[in-house]
Parts: structure tokens; sequence; C-alpha cells
């Protein structure tokens, strides 16, 4: 039993490298997978990445730019269900496997810091958490990291010195910002390590170490002086860490100088002898530290509620009604864009008028949402207005949510949606422009090719699933748009046409969700045109409940079509609401989904 | 030995250069005598066909719009014969080459002749065919490059082109300046020694450059309702006009035109550059009325501008229908005249003019007709005419118009050019189109602002704005801009009630 264990100790001893990597790998993927998975299927559409010599040549024309072209070309994968968690996968373990490496370049072989050769890779998976958080950080601290291990690996002094030189500004038209990372790691590499192992290099050490320093300050000034006239700080940090290129990425700069810290403990401490106690000390301190950068980072950067929004997002991008509205019923966050998104799928699935107040609403913004002048509410909020068939509106809020990209790039998901209203407008040269541009992305060139077989070919289009749909819908007559009108263009929509079923019931809605009978009354009537065998269960419960107001008998004798089981709920709803000074509490449990409870307590 | 083995090596590095140069030169001339001909023109993008170019252009590098595997280019003039192989559909010309045969053509035709290679087949089109000015073009071309949006924007910048090689430098841009809405570059008589630009926003202010000084100054006044907006320099550089617009935009929800600006309200005010002052008088300043777009006169006596009763917007958009004006201006004293004649009036034409542009020779004047309003940018019915003065007469620029919107013109320095704004390729971007001019106002067929790459309109998202043309390149860095922009709030504009 006894040399049992000691077998399965001695294997692990062995082996514990590859099992911790595995555990790593696990996790990662899983974080990625289970945890996050909609969050990068929501960042692949927000870039347009084009397969093209151009543009890798106009990529790699900037500081940093082949990380960001790397970052980029990587992010693509996202689209596919294991690929994002696979190239994150990939990215971070390399991350880990290079630190480690540099690790053991400073201490000996088989030091006792694996485990902190996992705190960066840990760190940046949880950065990456947050979406403005780009891939291609990752790739351009990767891409120093290689230089730094080969800057160490070299052993003369002098061809070292000259590495330095040439690869200080190499990296930084490489990868950006990391540049920073190598010039620190080198620093410290020259000043800790190696002067500690040979002293008898005096004048040529600093000068050495100088001259990479001037570079290291120089080169971003020279590049924004002559290059891309870029404000000073942002030469330095470069912007492929954060979309917004004017953010301080200050948890990725935390890498930056935890590399070169690392280094000089490592090295004082790891070449020593350490004693069992003091092992187990430093094992936990690493412990400590990778539980404390794993969880600190969820805790700063992860946002749940905002993956399930996306997951919202991805289902109604996938016109997957049913998902949305079932994950509604599961759990409907409190938020403008998940309401919206769940009415546009009741109102795709023919039940929004019958279960309108089955969920929680946020009034008029859950079903249209305003341009608040920044991408999210545009993006998301163009949804709506296109499948209701107000196309123009549509690519409006496209065009503001390109023009409010943090990172000032183009999307494929907004070029697809443009192509979808210039074809539907009839703008063939238009749409043209915007499919030569997705046929050159590898993973929307079989959809551009087909979009381009549509072009001038009206019957082909007019019989289109989408697009053919979306001319039957759209207004035929001229109105300017205001969010604020919208109910006014629903009406000029319904004029033009009178069986637009969705049309319909959004407005209906709107006046419901507003609490404004009045015009709700005044309009109900055009629902005569869409032929309902009944009204639509919470449009017959405001009817009933304006009705109730007249007289019973006015309930009674109406011309609505109207079951008879609303009103008997009517009745038992009134019964309660006007004999119990606690009534909100006794309706709450059978009549809280009923327009009655929400016009009268929320 | 040894000099047989280095004759040896001579003779294999001869041979080599012979296949390599046999790969890269293809400037011989491939067996086209069989080659079967077409009997109509090629399709090229952009058509180049028949227009009239200056001599100092950049290449007119196109792309033939047949699939085909290779090309052979044949450039013939009475002066001689150029040929030219390519690998696949697009023709680049060698800058050297081509500057030496516009210089050699001046005044004169130049054919080319198109061969096709598809499999084996060689295959000939007709000859297609430019004409060469004798007038140059003005060497720079500033533009703005903007996305065109809604109510948003993030990257757009000023940018100057070099028009004789496809050499593009930045004046400023949103990247430097990030936050700034940055527009309305203008130069006197199309020279960089004097200009302007304003900035909004983030920094916002307007920048004016002259006598080597860069300022930047705050226009708005108690007395004007907004900040100065579109401007004109006087020719001697002592005056710019401005007119103060409140801008708003409406939204289509049908059809191919997505918005319209509407200019809620506008007056002018004349700026002096030396005492930081503005002016104006009632009448480019009426309530009653709505002036813009100003412009003067070559030699700076008589001020033009549009002008319209003022009305209610958005529901008077339709009425709002500006007529030429002119109000004479005394540069000695500053002082603008008394009397305003109407030179185009709205009310006869039915119809609304704008964006007036005097030519150098002053006598003719240049600008967009169309159904209301003074945004020509919006308007698909928005065409160039020409109002002789000397005539009185206004016709339209036939060969300039398209279906599709033309505004924002400018003439070149020596008047036989203008170049043009135009969303006639797809209806949404603004191109940059110039085009040949005689003294006698005759407008040739203009040509797309050419482009290194002639795929390159095919997937550039922004639009080219207000273009202007200037003789030399603006000599001021764009730190030196964004410097002044940053540093200071800029100074107060006052308003002087002596004029």
């Amino acid at each position: 039993m006894k040399i049992q264990q000691n077998e399965r100790f001695s294997h692990f001893k062995k082996y514990y490298k590859q099992y911790l990597l595995l555990l790593f790998s696990l996790l990662v993927f899983g974080y990625w997978q289970f945890g996050f998975p909609y969050m990068l299927f929501f960042q692949e559409p927000l870039q347009l990445f084009l397969c093209s010599f151009d543009y890798f040549i106009k990529s790699v024309s900037t500081a940093g730019g082949l990380a960001r072209y790397l970052g980029e070309f990587f992010t693509q994968f996202y689209v596919l269900p294991l690929g994002g968690p696979l190239v994150l996968l990939l990215w971070l373990v390399a991350l880990q496997q290079l630190t480690w490496l540099l690790f053991q370049k400073v201490s000996f072989k088989d030091n006792h810091f694996y485990l902190l050769s996992f705190l960066p890779s840990l760190w940046y998976c949880t950065i990456l958490s947050e979406e403005f958080y780009l891939l291609s950080g990752l790739i351009s601290v990767v891409i120093a990291m290689v230089g730094v291990l080969l800057y160490v690996s070299i052993k003369n002094f002098k061809v070292r010195s000259l590495a330095g030189i040439l690869l200080i500004p190499l990296i930084y038209f490489v990868a950006g910002g990391s540049y920073i990372l190598f010039t620190l790691s080198i620093f410290v590499y020259e000043v800790v390590v190696f002067r500690k192992r040979d002293i008898a290099i005096r004048g040529i050490f600093w000068l050495c170490l100088l001259f990479d320093f001037l570079i290291a300050i120089v080169l971003p000034l020279f590049y924004r002086m002559y290059f891309d006239p870029v404000p000073v700080l942002q030469a330095y940090i470069t912007e492929h860490f954060h979309k917004i290129s004017t953010v301080f990425p200050f948890p990725v700069v935390l890498i930056w100088l935890f590399v070169p810290f690392a280094l000089i403990v490592i090295f004082w401490v790891g070449n020593e002898e350490i004693k069992k106690t003091k092992k187990i000390v430093l094992y936990g301190v690493q412990v400590l530290l990778l539980f404390l950068a794993g969880y600190g980072g969820y805790i700063f950067f992860a946002n749940p509620k905002a993956e399930y929004i996306k997951k919202f997002d991805y289902y109604v991008r996938h016109e997957n009604w049913e998902k949305v509205v079932s994950l509604a019923k599961k759990k409907l966050p409190r938020n403008g864009f998940a309401v919206n998104y769940l009415n546009l799928a009741l109102a795709k699935t023919n039940q929004l008028g019958d279960r309108l107040f089955r969920f929680e609403q946020m009034g008029k913004v859950g079903l249209f949402l305003p341009y608040e002048r920044e991408m999210l509410s545009a993006m998301l909020g163009n949804e709506t207005y296109y499948q209701i068939g107000l196309v123009n509106v549509s690519q409006q809020y496209v065009f503001e949510a390109t023009e409010s990209m943090p990172d000032l790039r183009k999307s494929t998901r907004s070029l697809k949606r443009l192509t979808d209203v210039a074809i539907i407008n009839g703008q063939y040269e238009l749409a043209n422009k915007y499919i030569q541009l997705l046929k050159k992305t590898p993973f929307y060139k079989n959809w551009a090719k087909e979009a381009e077989t549509y072009l001038y070919h009206e019957d082909k289009i007019n019989n289109h699933p989408d697009w053919g749909e979306k001319r039957r819908l759209r207004p035929l007559q001229d109105y300017f748009f205001s969010v604020e009108n919208i109910d006014q263009i629903l009406l000029a929509l319904l004029q033009d046409r009178p069986q637009h079923k969705m049309a319909y019931e959004y407005l209906m809605s709107y006046y419901l969700l507003n609490k404004d009978i009045t015009s709700f009354m005044e309009y109900v009537d055009l629902g005569y045109n869409i032929h309902y065998k009944y009204l639509p269960v919470a449009f017959q419960e405001a009817v009933l409940y304006v009705l109730a107001l007249k007289s019973r008998e006015a309930v009674e004798n109406n011309n609505f079509p109207i079951e008879d089981a609303t009103k008997d709920r009517l009745y038992r709803y009134i019964a309660i609401y006007t004999q119990y000074p606690n009534a909100r509490e006794l309706l709450k449990k059978d009549f809280s989904h009923t327009f009655w409870y929400y016009y009268h307590y929320k | 030995m040894v000099y047989f083995k280095r004759c040896k090596r001579t003779k294999r590095k001869f041979t080599l250069m012979v296949i390599v140069f046999s790969f890269i030169g293809c400037n011989k001339l491939p067996q086209l005598s069989d080659a079967y001909e077409f009997g109509h023109s090629p399709e090229i993008f952009p058509d180049y066909d028949g227009v009239t170019v200056p001599y100092n252009i950049a290449p007119l590098n196109f792309e033939l719009m047949d699939s085909c595997q290779a090309l052979f280019v044949k450039i013939s003039s009475a002066k001689g014969e150029n040929n030219f192989s390519f690998r696949k559909k697009k023709v680049y010309f060698p800058e050297k080459k081509w500057k030496k045969i516009l210089s050699e053509n001046k005044g004169d035709t130049v054919f080319i002749t198109i061969y096709s290679k598809k499999g084996d087949k060689w295959r000939k089109y007709n000859p297609i065919h430019f004409f060469v000015s004798k007038d140059s073009i003005d060497r720079m071309l500033v533009y703005r490059k903007i996305m065109p949006g809604y109510q948003t924007w993030n990257t757009m910048g000023i940018y100057e082109r070099d028009l004789s090689n496809f050499k593009e430098k930045l004046v400023l841009n949103s990247e430097i300046m990030p936050g700034t809405c940055m527009n309305c570059h203008t130069f006197r008589n199309n020279e960089p020694d004097s200009w302007l630009l304003h900035l909004r926003e983030n920094f916002g202010g307007t920048i004016i450059f002259t006598n080597d000084n860069l300022k930047k100054i705050q226009t708005k006044i108690p007395q004007t309702f907004g900040s100065a907006g579109f401007s004109y320099w006087h020719p001697s550089g002592k005056y710019i006009a401005f007119s103060i617009n409140k801008i708003t935009q409406i939204f289509h929800g049908v059809g191919k035109v997505r918005a319209h600006a509407l200019d809620m309200k506008s007056d002018m005010v004349i700026y002096d550059v030396e005492k930081n002052s503005f002016f104006t008088s009632p009448l480019i300043n009426s309530p009653d009325a709505f002036e813009a777009f100003p412009c003067f006169s070559p030699n700076g006596k008589t001020l033009y501008y549009v002008s319209s009763p003022a009305g209610e917007l958005p529901q008077d958009q339709r009425k709002m229908k500006y007529s030429l004006c002119s109000v004479s201006f005394d540069e000695q004293n500053g002082i603008i005249g008394n009397k305003v004649d109407t030179l185009i009036s709205a009310k006869m034409l039915n119809k609304s003019v704008s964006i007036p542009r005097v030519s150098p020779d002053g006598r003719f004047i240049m600008l967009t007709q169309l159904d209301y309003g003074n945004f020509p940018a919006y308007n698909p019915e928005a065409d160039l005419y020409l109002y002789d003065l000397k005539e009185h007469k206004m016709r339209a620029l036939d060969a300039f118009n398209s279906n599709d919107v033309e505004s924002w013109h400018c003439w070149s320095s020596n008047g036989r050019w203008v170049v043009f704004s135009s969303r006639r390729r797809d209806g949404l971007f603004m191109d940059v189109w110039i085009g040949y001019i005689d003294q006698n106002g005759a407008p040739r067929k203009p040509f797309l602002l050419p482009q290194k790459d002639p795929e390159f309109y095919d997937s550039f998202l922004f639009s080219f704005n207000l273009p202007e043309l200037i003789k030399e390149p603006i000599s001021v860095s764009p730190h030196r801009i964004a410097k002044v922009a940053t540093k200071s709030k800029g100074q107060q504009a006052e308003f002087d009630t002596s004029h």
C-alpha cells in the first residue's frame, strides 16, 4: 500500500507540471466554453478582418500592427462553436510556457516557481472577460516574451547588446506597448542576473543599457513625429490592448511590471537552497497569488449579467426566437436590451399581444431603444426596427453604431445589415460595395457571394425569406424619424400596410406600456384588418378595463373579439381590487401578468 | 581554368537574368497580330474614356471590368507609342513614364488600346482616348475624409493629396485630436499661406493661419446666435466672410435619401483678421431672411451669398428657396454696401441655389441648383450650374452633372479646373471629381480622383468632403495645429459696431 502511495507520489512529482498544465487548460477552456461563450460570439462580428495583402500591409504598418493583425485573425475563429475557447487556450498556454522558460533561464531548470508561471496567463484570462480588452494585447505580450527569451538565450554579451538594440524597435513595431515589458525585462536580466554572474564588464555594460533605454524612450516619440501622429501616451502604450485607444490598460501594465519583478525574485530566491518549511511557504504564496489573480480578476472584469444579454443577442442574430423566449422564462435581467429582445422574440413568434405582461416590462424602452450615442443601443436597437420593416431606421442605427465603435473600426455585423438594407431599398451599387468588402472576409465570404447573386434581380429579392418579407413590411409614405414619435410612425406604417401584425401589436403594446389608454382605445380597431379570432390577451384586458370603467353592461355587450375567460378574470380582479386594502399583495399571485396589475401597480 | 569557371558563372547569371526579365519586364510585344477584335470599347473603372486631364495629373490607373488573365496596354499619340504589360486586369502606370507621356502630349489626344488575354487568346478592344490639357491643375487637393453617417462620427481627418502623384499627407485627424470634429477648411485664393478650419466639441474653436502665424479664436459672440460657420476669404486676406448657421438633421423613413440637413436660421458676418473682430450689416444679417454661403469676387469689391425669406422649419422645408444676391464691399474701410442685388431670383426660378463660387477671372459664378434648401449634400437633384456675370444667364454644366448630388465645387487658381463632390457612384459616398472648363465656361467630361489602386473605391468607406485646391502643400504640421488647438481656449473675437 505504502509502496503504491510512494509510486503515485513519485509519479505526480515527475509529471506534476503536465498535470498542472492540463488542469489550467481545462479551467481556461471551461471558463470560456461554459462561462462566457457568448461574449466571444458577440466580439467576433464587431471587427472586419480582411484577408487581403493590402489589409495586411496596412495593419502591420503601425506600431504593434502585427499583434493587432494576429489578434483580428484569431478573433475570427470565435465564430466557430469551440473556436473562441481554443484560440484563447492556445495563446494563454503559450504565455505560460514562455514565462516558465524565462523563469528557468534566470534560475535552475527545476526551480520552485512553476506555479507562478501561470500567473500572467491566469490574469490575462480574466482581463479578457471584459469585452473591451483585445486578444491582440495578449498576443503582444507573447511576442514580447519571445523577444525576452531570445535575448536571454544569447550568451555573448556583445551579441546580446546588439540584439537588444535591434529587438527594442522590432518588438515595438511588431507588438506595440509590450516592448516596455521587453525593455524592463532585459534591463533586469542584465543588472540583476548577468551582472551578478559576471561583474567584469563595466563601462560598456552601462553604456549599452543606457542606449537601450534611450531607444525605448525616443522610439515612440520618433514614431508619432514621422509615422503616425498619435498622442504621446498612445505612442508608448499603442492601441492594441483596449478597444478605446485612450484608455490606459492598467491591468496589462501590471503584467509588464510583473515579469521583470518576478525575474528579480526568482533569481534571488530560486538560486538558494530551500528548506522544506520555506518550500511550503513558497508554494503557499504562489497558490495564494494565483487565487488572488483568478478570483480578483473575475470580480474585476467578468460580467455574468452582460454575458446573459449577449446570449440573447446571439439568438436574436440567429433568429432563434423560441430560444430567446425560453431564456427570458428562465431569467429576464432587468435591462432594456434584454427586454427589448424578448419583446421582439414575442412578436416574431406571434405572442407579443398575448404574453406582453407575462414578463417584467420596462416601459417603451423595452419596445424601441433610443440611440444613446454609444454602440450598444444603436447596434442592438437596430434589430427591432429592421424586423418591423423600418429598414431606413435600422440603417440609421447601424450607421450610428458603426460610428460609435469604441475602437473606431468597421464591423462585419454592421456591414451585413447595411447590405441587407441596401438590397431591400434597391441600392445595388451601394450593396455591392459592402459585398465586395465582405467577400474578403474568410467567414462571411459565402454569405456575400450569395448576396451578390441577388443584386439587380428584383424577383429573386422579392422571394427571399428575409429581404422579400422586409420589402413587404416597409412603409410606403415618407416620415421623419424620431423615436419620440414612434407611435405616429407605426400608425403611418399601418396606413400603408393595414395587415402588418407586428406593427399593430408593437403600436398597441407601446400605448399599453405607456399606460396611454386613450390612444390605445382610439386605434385598437385597426386590429380588425388583421382578422384576429380573439384580440391578443393583453389587448383584451386593456379594452375590458376601459369598458369596465363605464359599466358592467359595457363589458358584457361589447363588440370586440374578447374571450369570456378574460371577462371572468376581470371580475375576479375587480372583486379583489375594490374590496381589499392589501389588494396589491393578494393580486400578485394570479394577476401580476395582466395589464390591469401593470396599470395599477407598476 | 579559373577564367573559364568565371565565364561559366557569368553565363549562368546572364541566363538567369534573361529568364527573370522575361517574366518581370513583360514590355515586349506579345503575339497580337492575330488578336480577336471585339469591335467595341472596353469598360474600365474609373471611366477615363473621353475625359480631359491636366498634364500634371497622377497616373490614371484603371481596372478592366471584363475578366482576363493578362493585359497589354498600348498608349499611343502623335508623339509615339508606349507599351505596358500587366498580370490580371489592373493597370498601374509607372509614375515617371506617365509623367513623360503627359508632358510630351500637352494639348494633344492620347489613345489607349487594350488587349486582354483569356486562355491562350488575345482580344483587342477599340481604343479609348483622353485629352491632355495644356493647363495645369493646382498641385494639392485638400479634403476631409469622414464616414457618411447621421449624428455620430468617430474617425475623420483633413488630408492634402498631391495630385501629381498618390501621396496623401495628414493635416489633422481625430487620432491626433480624439473627440474633435474638424471641418470647413478654406483657403485664400488657392494659397496655402492663409487658411482656416473649425474645430467642434473637444477643443472647439476656429484655427486661422495667416502671415505664418497660427491662432485659435472663439467666434461665438453675444451679437450672434452661434459660432461662425461656412467661410470665404477676402482676396486681400484681411477679412473672412462667415455665415452663422443653426443646422439640424432630419431622417427620412423611406427611400434612398436617408437624411436632410436643415438650416433653421442663418446670418452673415465679416471677420477682420487683424482686429479679431466681427462686423455686419442688417442687409446680410436680417431676422427676416436666412443668408448663407458667402463668397467674395476676385477683386474683393463684391460679396455674393444666397438668401431666402425666413421660414418655420422643418414644416417649411420645401418652401425654403434661396436666391443669389450680392452686395458691394469696401475693402479699405471694411464697409458693406447698402444695396442688395438679386442676381438669381429663387421665386422666378422656382428652385434654390447655393454655394456660389466666383471664377478667378471674375466672369462666372459656379453654384449648385436644387429644388429647395441650401445644403445640396442630400438633394439628389442638386446639379452644378454656371452663372455668367457678363451675360447674366445661367446654364447647367451638363457634362459635370449626374442623376445624383453634385456640390461643394472649387475652382483652380487658373480657372480652368473645377473639383467637386458627387454621390453619383452609389448614392451614399461622396467622391471627388475633376473637370475641365474652358474660358467660355464650357465643361468637359470630368474624371474621378485617380487612386493608385483602381479598386480603391470598392472598399473605401469614407466620403471626401469639401475638396479645395491649393497651389502648394500646407506648411504647418499636424502637431503644431493640435498644439495651438489644445493649449488654449483661444482668443475671444469681439464685435465691432463702428462699421
